[in-house]
């Protein structure tokens, strides 16, 4: 382990932890993507390192081949994260946690940048959930069935009125 | 219970710590957190995270053996922190977009510097480029405006922080464990160092190309139809189903 | 022909009783009475028949039955044991049972628990028969507790009175005390009899039959004389606790909850006669620990004249029948404590059973005479309410006369001859060297004993029947006498009561029955009684019920005639039983019921709350760990990194 791979391994790493740390905090769903993409740039660093030190091509064929993998990725991601946020009108990842035991909490403590509050009159409603459609759990479960008596999907809906 | 057997460590040599490095690991969680709590609630604390971040650089930076080489790698890993550092606090996509790009730029100098050259520009052009105009896009089509709940808070920052520096100062502690040595391994034929190229390819990129179309070659297959596949269901994915409307 | 007849005793009783519970069952009340009458005549038929029949030079007969119970060491064969000793009390038991059914016919008519009536009693007769015919000791216990629980059943036949059932089980828990010992003694005489020569190759359960038990008596005696006496007193302790004698005795009183006829088959005939006839049984081995058998003459004595006293001051006329009973009977034991004397074992079991013989019969007439009471009086049995029901009630009149003469022992009716039979067997054991002074006062305590007998016996008849007419108001306008059928087995029993004395006692001809019984030591000449001992009795008779005769009188013509604050202080103490009972409740039932609701709290609270602790941990460390499921990827990630923290720490360390 030369000097200068174990550097080019810090860095490496030091980028992947940004991008972990990225992941972990970011609510935008494209934000969160794109940590995961600076997780793997940081990883083909490294592999990059290793292949300068072995003096062979593993490690350059290896970080192509993650950049490939890291373009399909990021052709299908956005597509999810664009049907995705179609359906709940909204970005934000926390707006999906329907699988859950404990309920969201609904009433977010508003935050407001600093001098920023004059330039964008519609905000949203401080204190308020983003607009979502109602979860299961403050419906009532028994009115949540795609296929229950009171549900209608909006075509029926149109049909029949 | 250990992994490695002390026996084996022994033959390997001992290491040589330095305890810089965890310094300056604290220092840059700390750093991170002021700022980008700073953002949103006082320029002070802005000011005070940037400062201390600048410090971790440096106190990394200082404990280093001078020479041209380290300081252009110091250049460029420094400027991929800051745009990754700037990626990870801006409160507005597209300057966390910015940031990244810059991220992947200076990466993308220090591969060349490790003379990566194809690895180096296929990472600016996939990611600095086609990455990020597609996030455009999406922000484009997807964003309800700038300023967001969403993207003004962010989850937990203080926690991400300690696993981060946890993580981090674990892969350090680890590569300090291994002293150094100038052995080299790899296959003769092909492990050569780059700089002393003398036969017949003229550059690095045919010699890669080469190796990749001839040992992985398999794998480049591969990727081709991963490719294939993945353009198939991006389309599909994307379709806006006939009811959704 | 023997073995048909022997076997007929105890299993018609057991057909009626199935035949009646069967019935109790589909709610047939109306003739449930045959099967029971018909099974318990049969019965005493067969009884007399092998009485008349019964001749055998060895003096027992063993009828095997059948074995009931194989395992490895243990064996219990179900057989019957017949010999004279056991044929006296069998037709007592079945002569009286037979006659008090015939009885409750008419007086249980009506009730909604008939069958069920028949059905237990006809069961309590099988068991009792059982009882008496065992050929093995064990046998013996387990019919002990047969007759126990049918006499449960019985006093707890008005069950939803509540003075009833605490009374039943108050009979059942004080005779489980009793049982207990019982069992241990028993248990100690099986292994007793193991360590002899005569019983070291049998079976634990076989040598406890009889022969095995009186032919290793002896050995056992030159072996471990303490062995025997324990033995012995743990056997003591069951037999006084069936048959009431203090300190077991506070379970009788409380038995009268029970319907008439019960009172007076089961707790004047033959129930209480039980204890009485497994210590006759063992005399063999009871006379080789002679302490003990004194130590049971001293209880008996004591309640004699305690129960006699706290009978003259009662006011329900069947309780003081109940002591009156509790009373005779410790005459019976002080009879069977002169067995401690060399050479008197044969005279005293047969003083015992002579006794026993004659007090079943005017016992039982008495109580079938106070059922006639009650029913005329409509139920009401308080004798502060009703006197003077000599006009209303002639024929019983006549027949509780008879009754009251011969248990104030007045000659020449049944009991003057047995109770003198004691008496001088009493006087003649006072004359022994080791134990004298203790038969003295016992004599001593006889005679007092019956002076109170007579007081409060004629007090109690003359009250009742004499005097100023007064009846109840539930009595109704026409209180009448009883029918027929209920006064024809009366009739029976009242010539029992007049005549068995004059037959079997002058002639010896009881005791030469029972020296049959093998076991029992041969007689020795010609036994004649002294005379003086009979006239004692006759004049301490004679003033007894002129005393109580005084007394009726001046309790009926005004209530507050005694003013000494003494004699008022004993009737007090009489009238609450001594305080015995109070004693015996705040003693032993009360923390006794407290350690019930303790444990019970202890069980509830600790014991259920631990195992639902445990099955409720599933359920807390499912609210902690649903903290995780919080449905957000954010979070999920946070814990994934999490957790690659850890692991990259734990991987730092190595």
């Amino acid at each position: 382990m030369t000097q200068e791979t174990a550097h080019l391994i810090y860095f490496g790493s030091a980028i992947f932890t940004l991008g972990m740390i990225g992941f972990l905090t970011r609510r935008s769903m494209i934000l969160m993507f794109l940590s995961l993409e600076l997780m793997l740039a940081g990883v083909s660093i490294n592999l990059v390192g290793f292949a300068k030190q072995h003096h062979n091509y593993q490690g350059q064929v290896l970080a192509i081949i993650i950049l490939t993998v890291a373009a399909c990725e990021a052709a299908i991601a956005l597509a999810l994260i664009v049907s995705l946020s179609r359906r709940k009108s909204t970005l934000d990842i926390q707006a999906w946690s329907e699988l859950n035991e404990v309920p969201m909490r609904t009433a977010e403590v508003p935050i407001t940048m600093i001098d920023q509050v004059k330039h964008y009159p519609k905000l949203t409603p401080a204190g308020l959930e983003p607009s979502v459609t109602p979860s299961p759990v403050e419906l009532g479960y028994e009115n949540w069935n795609a296929l229950g008596e009171n549900s209608e999907t909006p075509m029926e809906k149109t049909q029949n009125a | 219970m250990r992994l490695i057997a002390q026996s084996d460590l022994d033959k390997v040599g001992t290491p040589d710590w330095s305890l810089m490095a965890f310094v300056c690991i604290v220092f840059a969680a700390i750093g991170y957190y002021c700022l980008q709590y700073g953002l949103v609630k006082s320029n002070a604390l802005t000011t005070f995270g940037i400062v201390v971040l600048v410090a971790s650089g440096l106190l990394v930076a200082i404990t280093q053996t001078p020479g041209l080489e380290l300081y252009v790698f110091y250049a460029f890993a420094g400027l991929s922190t800051a745009g990754g550092i700037a990626f990870l606090t801006a409160r507005q996509p597209v300057y966390a977009a910015l940031g990244f790009a810059t991220a992947i730029l200076s990466g993308a100098g220090v591969l060349f510097m490790e003379s990566a050259l194809f690895v180096a520009a296929a990472t600016m052009i996939v990611y600095a480029g086609a990455t990020i105009i597609i996030f455009l896009f999406v922000l484009m089509f997807a964003q309800q405006g700038d300023l967001t709940t969403y993207n003004v808070r962010l989850n937990n920052p203080a926690l991400a922080a300690v696993i981060g520096a946890i993580f981090l100062g674990t892969i350090v502690l680890s590569v300090q464990a291994i002293p150094e040595s100038d052995q080299v391994a790899g296959n003769a034929a092909i492990a050569r160092p780059l700089s002393q190229s003398g036969d017949a390819e003229p550059s690095s990129t045919a010699r890669l190309g080469r190796s990749m179309f001839t040992e992985y070659l398999f794998m480049v297959e591969l990727a081709g139809t991963l490719l294939l596949v993945a353009t198939i269901g991006s389309i599909a994915v994307a379709q806006r189903s006939l009811e959704a409307e | 022909m023997l073995e048909m007849l022997a076997w007929a005793v105890p299993v018609a009783p057991l057909i009626g009783c199935l035949i009646c519970t069967i019935l109790a069952f589909r709610g047939d009340r109306d003739w449930a009475h045959w099967p029971a009458v018909i099974s318990l005549a049969v019965s005493a038929v067969c009884t007399l028949a092998i009485v008349a029949i019964f001749s055998d030079e060895s003096g027992a007969t063993v009828i095997q039955g059948y074995t009931w119970l194989d395992i490895g060491s243990l064996r219990l064969d179900v057989s019957l044991r017949l010999d004279s000793l056991c044929l006296t009390l069998l037709s007592v038991v079945t002569v009286v049972s037979c006659l008090v059914a015939v009885y409750s016919r008419e007086y249980m008519r009506g009730d909604p628990g008939y069958a069920r009536f028949f059905a237990v009693f006809s069961g309590f007769v099988f068991c009792m028969t059982m009882l008496v015919m065992a050929n093995n000791l064990l046998l013996l216990y387990a019919f002990w507790e047969g007759v126990g629980t049918c006499s449960y059943l019985l006093i707890g036949y008005y069950y939803r009175k509540p003075s009833a059932a605490k009374a039943a089980v108050k009979a059942f828990l004080v005779n489980r005390i009793a049982d207990c010992g019982f069992l241990f003694g028993i248990l100690l005489l099986s292994y007793a009899i193991g360590q002899t020569s005569v019983g070291a190759g049998t079976s634990v359960i076989g040598r406890l039959d009889f022969a095995t038990i009186f032919a290793s008596s002896q050995e056992l005696f030159n072996k471990h004389p303490d062995l025997v006496g324990w033995i012995a007193f743990l056997l003591v302790i069951g037999a006084i606790g069936k048959s009431a004698q203090f300190p077991l005795h506070v379970w009788l009183p409380d038995a009268m909850e029970g319907p008439t006829p019960v009172s007076a088959l089961i707790h004047a005939a033959t129930m209480v006669t039980a204890g009485v006839y497994l210590i006759a049984r063992m005399a063999p081995l009871m006379e080789y620990a002679p302490d003990v058998l004194i130590i049971l003459a001293w209880l008996g004595a004591i309640t004699s004249i305690g129960a006699a006293v706290m009978a003259m001051f009662q006011y329900d006329l069947k309780r003081v029948l109940a002591y009156s009973t509790a009373s005779q009977l410790g005459y019976l034991f002080m009879a069977l404590g002169c067995v401690a004397v060399p050479d008197m074992m044969t005279l005293a079991v047969m003083a015992a059973m002579f006794h026993l013989f004659t007090h079943a019969f005017f016992k039982a007439l008495l109580f079938l005479s106070a059922g006639n009471v009650m029913h005329a009086m409509g139920d009401v049995i308080d004798m502060r309410y009703f006197s003077g029901l000599r006009k209303i009630l002639p024929r019983t009149n006549i027949l509780f006369g008879i009754g009251a003469a011969a248990l104030a022992g007045l000659p020449p009716l049944a009991a003057f001859f047995s109770k003198d039979t004691i008496l001088s067997l009493l006087a003649e054991a006072s004359a022994d060297t080791d134990y004298g002074g203790h038969f003295s006062g016992l004599l001593v305590v006889g005679f007092l004993t019956a002076f109170l007998t007579a007081i409060y016996t004629s007090k109690t008849y003359f009250h009742t029947f004499w005097g100023k007419e007064v009846t109840p108001p539930e009595a109704g306008d026409h209180p009448h006498e009883a029918t027929t059928i209920m006064l024809a087995p009366m009739a029976i029993l009242a010539v029992g009561a007049v005549l068995a004395g004059l037959v079997l006692g002058p002639t010896s001809s009881i005791l030469n029955y029972i020296a049959k019984t093998p076991g029992m030591d041969a007689l020795h000449g010609e036994h004649h009684e002294p005379i003086w001992v009979l006239v004692a009795s006759t004049i301490v008779a004679l003033v007894g019920v002129g005393i109580g005769f005084k007394l009726a009188q001046t309790s009926t013509s005004n209530s507050k005639a005694i003013s000494n604050d003494f004699i008022l202080a004993i009737a007090e103490f009489g009238r609450n039983r001594l305080y015995i009972d109070a004693i015996y409740q705040a003693l032993i039932v009360t923390p006794a019921e407290w350690f019930a609701k303790w444990l019970g709290w202890f069980d509830e609270t600790i014991v259920d709350g631990s195992t639902q602790l445990i099955g409720q941990l599933p359920g807390f460390a499912g609210l902690m760990l649903k903290r995780f499921q919080t449905g957000m990827v954010s979070s999920y990630a946070m814990v994934t990194a999490c957790g690659i923290a850890a692991l990259a720490l734990w991987i730092a360390t190595q």
